[in-house]
């Protein structure tokens, strides 16, 4: 008798545990993972490029750069994030966000000749609301609208075109 | 049917075995389970409080990791950066936040600046004006009265927080004071590694609340509104 039901008890202590792993790494990952999220609206000021919104960038996957004139890494990535954003890759699919920036975000623009979208984020509102945690700052949106990926620090042309191609 | 036929004892002891070995196994994907779950769940390794008390959340309605009981602040007294001195005592009846930075920060500081600017953009005037936030520097040579004014400057905070900055012994025992750890490595002497909390302060002068470098704006913005009415 106790031969045949030692088996099934076995199956059912595996069954069991293996049920309860699962569901703490579940958890553990839940809790772990950024969940793709609509992504909040560009700053209502504008200050150079092409005035996009969100609804118009809808349908293809897009970045969304975050940056301040003082900040060393966005220097050092801009001409990076300029060639990408006039690559047949990158064309229309790049905008930028000057964060929270006392500088001299015009002198900037000249120096790095940038011809992308620029929005004004004063208060840090968007910011705050895209989750950035450092500059430079990138996300990357699904077509839907939805973010897929946030990268902190400086990007170049292959890392944009990577982030991009993940987010389609 | 000899061949066949196993002793008891035998089979009774190699199953017990068997099943002691997948018990232990099945025990250790589990504890695996437990302790991997807990590593991704936790999203910050624990802050302590400004004398190394236990701190925790959701304590007297405060978003940041309240102290157990709010502790009286050390004391504070240096020049700013205008070469005004500054006393900590001097804005009893405010909420405070004190934090130690340096303007060369490559990373941490400035974004830490970014959010306080954001909390004070997301209060009202009234609030804005109930609460001071102070940046005491870590770094005595490079924050000079001009790397100070321009990282003001570039942060949109000029004339809405001090900071103090002084000489390395002045610095030092207000560091030693406030339990800051601050120093450079030889490899890298321009990068300070210091510690990267705010502590909040009531009315009244004690630390309360203490902020890891990732506060949200939000947090900071609850939490003053308490500070200056505790």
């Amino acid at each position: 008798m106790s031969s045949r039901g030692q088996p099934s008890n076995r199956r059912a202590l595996r069954l069991a545990v293996g049920a309860v792993a699962l569901g703490l790494l579940a958890y553990g990952l839940l809790h772990h993972a950024p969940a793709r999220s609509a992504a909040p609206p560009l700053p209502a000021t504008h200050l150079a490029g092409a005035k996009v919104s969100l609804g118009r960038l809808r349908g293809q996957p897009f970045v969304v750069v975050f940056w301040a004139s003082w900040c060393l890494g966005c220097q050092h990535e801009a001409a990076a994030v300029e060639r990408f954003a006039s690559s047949a890759a990158g064309r229309g699919r790049v905008v930028t966000i000057d964060y929270q920036d006392g500088g001299d975000w015009r002198a900037f623009l000249r120096r790095y000749r940038w011809q992308l979208p620029v929005f004004r984020d004063y208060n840090g509102f968007t910011g705050d609301a895209y989750g950035i945690t450092g500059l430079p700052a990138t996300v990357f949106l699904s077509s839907s609208g939805k973010i897929v990926a946030r990268s902190s620090g400086t990007q170049t042309v292959a890392t944009l075109s990577r982030g991009l191609a993940a987010a389609a | 049917m000899a061949e066949h036929t196993e002793p008891a004892s035998q089979t009774s002891g190699r199953g017990l075995a068997l099943r002691r070995g997948e018990i232990a196994g099945l025990l250790i994907v589990l504890i695996a389970a437990a302790a991997i779950s807990y590593a991704l769940a936790s999203s910050s390794s624990p802050a302590k409080g400004i004398y190394g008390s236990a701190i925790a959340t959701h304590v007297r309605g405060y978003e940041g990791l309240a102290e157990a009981k709010a502790v009286p602040a050390p004391s504070l007294k240096l020049d700013n950066y205008l070469g005004r001195p500054v006393n900590l005592r001097s804005f009893r009846g405010k909420a405070v936040l004190v934090t130690f930075i340096y303007t060369h920060c490559p990373d941490t500081c400035p974004l830490m600046v970014s959010h306080l600017h954001t909390a004070l953009a997301l209060m009202t005037p009234s609030e804005r004006a109930a609460l001071q936030i102070i940046a005491v520097s870590v770094d005595p040579r490079g924050d000079t009265p001009k790397t100070v004014a321009a990282f003001l400057h570039n942060h949109l905070m000029t004339g809405r927080m001090q900071f103090l900055i002084g000489s390395r012994a002045q610095l030092q025992s207000t560091w030693s004071t406030w339990g800051i750890s601050a120093g450079s490595q030889s490899a890298t002497p321009d990068v300070v590694e210091h510690t990267a909390l705010i502590y909040g302060i009531t009315d009244k002068g004690k630390v309360a609340v203490v902020y890891p470098s990732n506060f949200t704006p939000g947090e900071i913005a609850h939490d003053a509104r308490l500070l200056a009415a505790a």
